[in-house]
C-alpha cells in the first residue's frame, strides 16, 4: 500500500481480533478466530474483498465482528477510523439464509431497511423500487416473497442492503444455497450492482470460483480457528465475464488456491470442521 | 411420507381422503343410528331410554323449536356472545401487550412469570367467590370471570409466540439498525402475529366452555343460564338444545377464525 491512501481513514480495520466459543453446547469455548489483523484502505473506487475458507473455519464470525453483531474477546475492530461496538449503522449484511420478512411485501422489505435509517417516505419509495429494478425485480414489488424462490429472495435481501447505500457492505454466502445456474447469475447481478457503488464490500465464502471471479483481494483462511495463511491480490481486469471461468491465469490461481485451502486443513484437522457458523 | 397411501390398518400416517371421510361419517352415522333407535317411541311412552335420561334427536329439535319460539334462545345466544366478545377484547387488550413484553424483555419475563404460571394453574372457578365479593353479581363479574380463564393462557402462549420468531429475522433487523422499539414493533410482533392469533382461537375456544359456568351462577340471561334452568325443571330436550347451539357456535367461530388466520396470516 502506498504513504497516500494509508493516509485517508481505513474502510476496515482489525487489530489482532481473538474470538472463542463453544462449538457445541455444553463444550468449553474454543478458539474460532485466532489473532486476525486486516487492513482494507480506502479506494476511491470502491473495493471488493473476498474471505475464503473451509466451511466452519470462523470467517462468518470474523465478519460479525466486523458488523458489530459479535465482539472480539481480544483486539479491535475499526470501521472507517470508529471502532465498531454493536451493531454498527455504517455497516449492513446480507445473510445465508433468507431473511425476507413474510409480513411484508417485496417493496416492503427494501423500504424496510430505510425506514431504520430515517429515510423518509417518499425518497424511501423512490430509492427501493430503484434498487428492486436494479436486481431484477421491478415487475415483482407488491409480491410476497414467499412467492418466490430462492435466489430471487436473496435479489429482495441483496437491494435492501444496497438501497441503504451504507459505505461497508458484508456478505456471509449470501448465494450459498442457490443452484449453480442461479449462482452465476447473481454473480453476475452483484458485479454489475457494485461498479456504480464505490463501497466496500466483504464476501465471505468458501468458493474458490466464486472469490476469484468477484474480489480485488482474496484473504485465504485457515481450517478452525480463522488464521490468514494468504493475502492475493486478483489480477483480473473488470467487467468480469463467466467466461474468465476457463481462462488460462484463472484456473492456475484456483490451483493455487486450492493448494493452500488442502494444506491449512491437513495441518489443522484435529479439529472436524462442522458448519459452526 | 403424508403422500405415501396407508394400509387401512397401519399405524401413523394419513389415510385416502376417501377412506378418511368414509370412516368418520361412518362412526358418526352409526352413533346417531344407535342413539335413535335407543331414545325411539316404539309406542307411547314405551322406549329403551327415557327422555329424561337421553332426549331422542326429534326431542331436541322440539326443544329447540320451543326455546326459539318462545324466544328464549335467540336473547341468550346474543347475550352469551356478548359477553364472550367483551370478555375476549380485554383478554387481548392485556394479554398480547403483556406476552408481548414478556417474550421480548427478559427482565419482565423474570419479573412477572412466577405469577402467571402460577395463576394459570387455577381453574378460575376456586375464585367464583370472591369475584362476587369483588365484582358484584352483575354483569361485570362474568366477565371477570371468562377473562380470568384465558388471559394467562394468552399471555403464556403470546409470549411463546414472540419466542419462536426466527432468530434470523431479529439478526436481520438488528444489523439494519432496527432500535428495540422498532424491532419489538416490526419484527417481532408482526413474525409473531399467527401464533397470536391462534392463541386468541384458543382462548375463544376456552371462554365457550366457561361461558356455562359463568352464567350458571347468579345469572338471568344467556346460554349457561337457558341451560341451567332447563335442568333444573327437567327438561333434557332443551339442555341438549342449549349445549348444541353452543357447540355450533363456538365450532362456526372456530372456523372463521382459522379462515382469517389462513388467508391473511399465513407465515
Amino acid at each position: 500500500m502506498d504513504e497516500q491512501k494509508t493516509a485517508v481513514t481505513p474502510f476496515v480495520e482489525i487489530r489482532h481480533v481473538h474470538k472463542a466459543f463453544p462449538i457445541q453446547p455444553n463444550t468449553k469455548p474454543a478458539p474460532v478466530v485466532e489473532d486476525v489483523s486486516i487492513l482494507i484502505p480506502h479506494q476511491e473506487e470502491g473495493e471488493f474483498v473476498a474471505f475464503l475458507g473451509p466451511s466452519g473455519c470462523g470467517k462468518s464470525t470474523l465478519l460479525h465482528m466486523i458488523s458489530g453483531l459479535l465482539s472480539p474477546d481480544k483486539g479491535e475492530v475499526y470501521a472507517l477510523g470508529k471502532q465498531v461496538s454493536g451493531p454498527d449503522p455504517q455497516s449492513v449484511t446480507v445473510q445465508q439464509a433468507y431473511t425476507c420478512f413474510p409480513w411484508l411485501t417485496v417493496l416492503g422489505n427494501v423500504e424496510f431497511g430505510l425506514k431504520t435509517h430515517g429515510v423518509e417516505a417518499v425518497e424511501r419509495r423512490k430509492l427501493a423500487t430503484e434498487y428492486l429494478h436494479k436486481v431484477g425485480l421491478g415487475d415483482r414489488l407488491d409480491a410476497n416473497p414467499r412467492q418466490l424462490s430462492g435466489g430471487m429472495q436473496q435479489r429482495v435481501a441483496i437491494a435492501r442492503t444496497l438501497a441503504m447505500r451504507l459505505p461497508i457492505v458484508l456478505m456471509d454466502e449470501p448465494f450459498g444455497a442457490l443452484d449453480a445456474q442461479t449462482r452465476a447469475d447473481m454473480q453476475e447481478t452483484l458485479l454489475h450492482l457494485w461498479q456504480d457503488e464505490k463501497n466496500l464490500v466483504v464476501f465471505v465464502t468458501h468458493d474458490i470460483s466464486e472469490a476469484l471471479l468477484l474480489a480485488n483481494r482474496i484473504i485465504v483462511f485457515s481450517a478452525r480457528p480463522a488464521r490468514i495463511i494468504y493475502d492475493m491480490l486478483v489480477p483480473f481486469e473488470r467487467p468480469r465475464p463467466q467466461s474468465l471461468l476457463y481462462d488460462s491465469q484463472f484456473l492456475q490461481l484456483s490451483q493455487v488456491l486450492i493448494g493452500l485451502l488442502k494444506h491449512s486443513e491437513a495441518t489443522t484437522s484435529d479439529n472436524t470442521s462442522t458448519s459452526g457458523n | 411420507m403424508s403422500n405415501q397411501k396407508q394400509h387401512l390398518l397401519g399405524m401413523r400416517g394419513a389415510l385416502s381422503r376417501r377412506a378418511d371421510t368414509t370412516l368418520s361419517l361412518l362412526a358418526l352415522g352409526i352413533a346417531f343410528l344407535v342413539w335413535f333407535l335407543v331414545t325411539y317411541e316404539y309406542a307411547p311412552e314405551k322406549r329403551l331410554v327415557t327422555g329424561l335420561f337421553l332426549p331422542s334427536p326429534i326431542d331436541i329439535v322440539h326443544g329447540t323449536q320451543n326455546l326459539f319460539r318462545t324466544g328464549e334462545m335467540p336473547g341468550a345466544i346474543w347475550v352469551s356472545m356478548w359477553r364472550i366478545a367483551q370478555a375476549m377484547f380485554y383478554t387481548i387488550l392485556v394479554g398480547v401487550p403483556v406476552g408481548v413484553l414478556m417474550g421480548s424483555v427478559p427482565i419482565i419475563d423474570a419479573l412477572l412469570r412466577k405469577f402467571v404460571d402460577g395463576f394459570k394453574s387455577v381453574p378460575p372457578t376456586a375464585f367464583i367467590g370472591l369475584i362476587i365479593l369483588w365484582f358484584g353479581i352483575e354483569e361485570r363479574s362474568k366477565t371477570v370471570f371468562l377473562f380470568l380463564g384465558a388471559i394467562f393462557y394468552m399471555i403464556l402462549m403470546t409470549k411463546n409466540a414472540i419466542r419462536n420468531v426466527p432468530e434470523s429475522y431479529v439478526t436481520v433487523a438488528t444489523d439494519i439498525g432496527a432500535s428495540r422499539l422498532q424491532l419489538i414493533r416490526s419484527v417481532l410482533l408482526p413474525g409473531a402475529l399467527p401464533q397470536i392469533w391462534d392463541a386468541i382461537i384458543v382462548c375463544s375456544g376456552l371462554m365457550w366452555t366457561y361461558i356455562i359456568l359463568a352464567e350458571w351462577v347468579n345469572a338471568s340471561s344467556g346460554l349457561g343460564h337457558t341451560i341451567s334452568i332447563a335442568s333444573r325443571l327437567n327438561r333434557s330436550d332443551e339442555v341438549f338444545a342449549g349445549v348444541i347451539a353452543i357447540a355450533i357456535i363456538s365450532a362456526s367461530t372456530d372456523w372463521v377464525l382459522r379462515a382469517i388466520r389462513r388467508r391473511f396470516l399465513n407465515w
